[in-house]
């Protein structure tokens, strides 16, 4: 396999998914968001939504901090450096496979 | 796809402007600062102008500026977050465009020095810099109604120069012109948000 390909197969697959993808943009970009911020600017259910980011959590990329706001709770998620490492990571690779 | 990812990225920055909630407060500044001005030059005062370019203008803005962080972040509690979601954003790092920003300021600063001193230069040179300011703010965040705003309060910076007496009238012309701009549109902009977004049920969050 030639040196380009590989770097599309060897592309971390947490990330490469789209949603997952426009989760750890939003997140690379800010000190944290809500999980109501993050319903609305993917146009995900609330169940994928959910799906996902326990995906990322497992995986090390982001954290999940469940606070409450007077009587409402609000489920905060931030990257991790893990995860904003791997966001850089997938970027240099990105950008590599499309300049060649 | 990279040019999809870094729109991506700009969009929180965009959140933060789009309940037009900051624009209002921010207008509300200018706006005070505009009236202290007129105040000052309706009073006719040496001592007034000492008071309030030396203490009043300070207190207006460090203070105005303290004061303005608070009832924003609290507004949005209230009104935004509910609605659309919560954001935390981070400390500011130095970034090219406080650079870029200085740069413009300094060519701009040399630009002035020509204009004859017949003209009010304090309005322009203050039209100008909120000119530059709002139209970096727009590109950052891709909000096309702040280059509307920023030409707006260049253009009343250049009718204050010729249509009013002295530097003090000017910049109350010009601040005081940018912040009612600003709160227009500010309200305009709430309008639309709270149009476009109910209130959630709580199970949601």
């Amino acid at each position: 396999m030639n040196e380009n390909l590989r770097s599309i197969v060897d592309v971390d697959r947490i990330i490469h998914e789209p949603s997952r993808l426009v989760i750890v943009a939003i997140l690379y970009t800010v000190e944290s968001t809500d999980f109501l911020y993050l319903l609305k600017e993917t146009g995900l259910t609330k169940g994928n939504l959910s799906s996902h980011l326990s995906r990322l959590e497992e995986a090390g990329y982001i954290n999940i901090e469940k606070t409450f706001k007077g009587k409402v709770t609000r489920t905060i998620c931030s990257l991790a450096e893990r995860g904003r490492e791997a966001f850089d990571e997938y970027r240099l690779k990105l950008e590599a496979v499309i300049d060649c | 796809m990279t040019h999809e990812i870094k729109e991506m990225m700009r969009r929180p920055f965009r959140y933060f402007y789009e309940d037009g909630i900051a624009e209002i407060a921010v207008g509300g500044l200018f706006l005070a600062l505009g009236l202290s001005l007129l105040a000052v030059e309706a009073a006719q005062s040496k001592y007034a102008l000492v008071i309030v370019v030396a203490i009043g203008i300070p207190l207006l803005t460090v203070g105005g500026g303290i004061f303005l962080k608070k009832a924003v972040g609290g507004l949005k509690e209230h009104v935004t977050y509910p609605r659309t979601g919560y954001v935390s954003y981070k400390s500011k790092e130095p970034s090219r465009g406080r650079w870029l920003i200085s740069g413009a300021a300094i060519v701009f600063t040399v630009v002035l020095m020509l204009i004859p001193e017949r003209f009010s230069q304090i309005s322009i040179a203050e039209g100008g810099m909120l000119f530059i300011i709002l139209s970096y703010i727009g590109y950052r965040i891709g909000m096309n109604r702040f280059y509307l705003i920023g030409a707006i309060a260049a253009l009343i910076g250049l009718a204050a120069a010729f249509l009013t007496t002295g530097d003090i009238l000017g910049s109350a012309a010009t601040f005081g012109g940018t912040g009612i701009v600003m709160i227009i549109s500010g309200v305009m902009a709430l309008r639309i948000y709270l149009r476009k977004n109910r209130r959630p049920n709580e199970s949601l969050r």
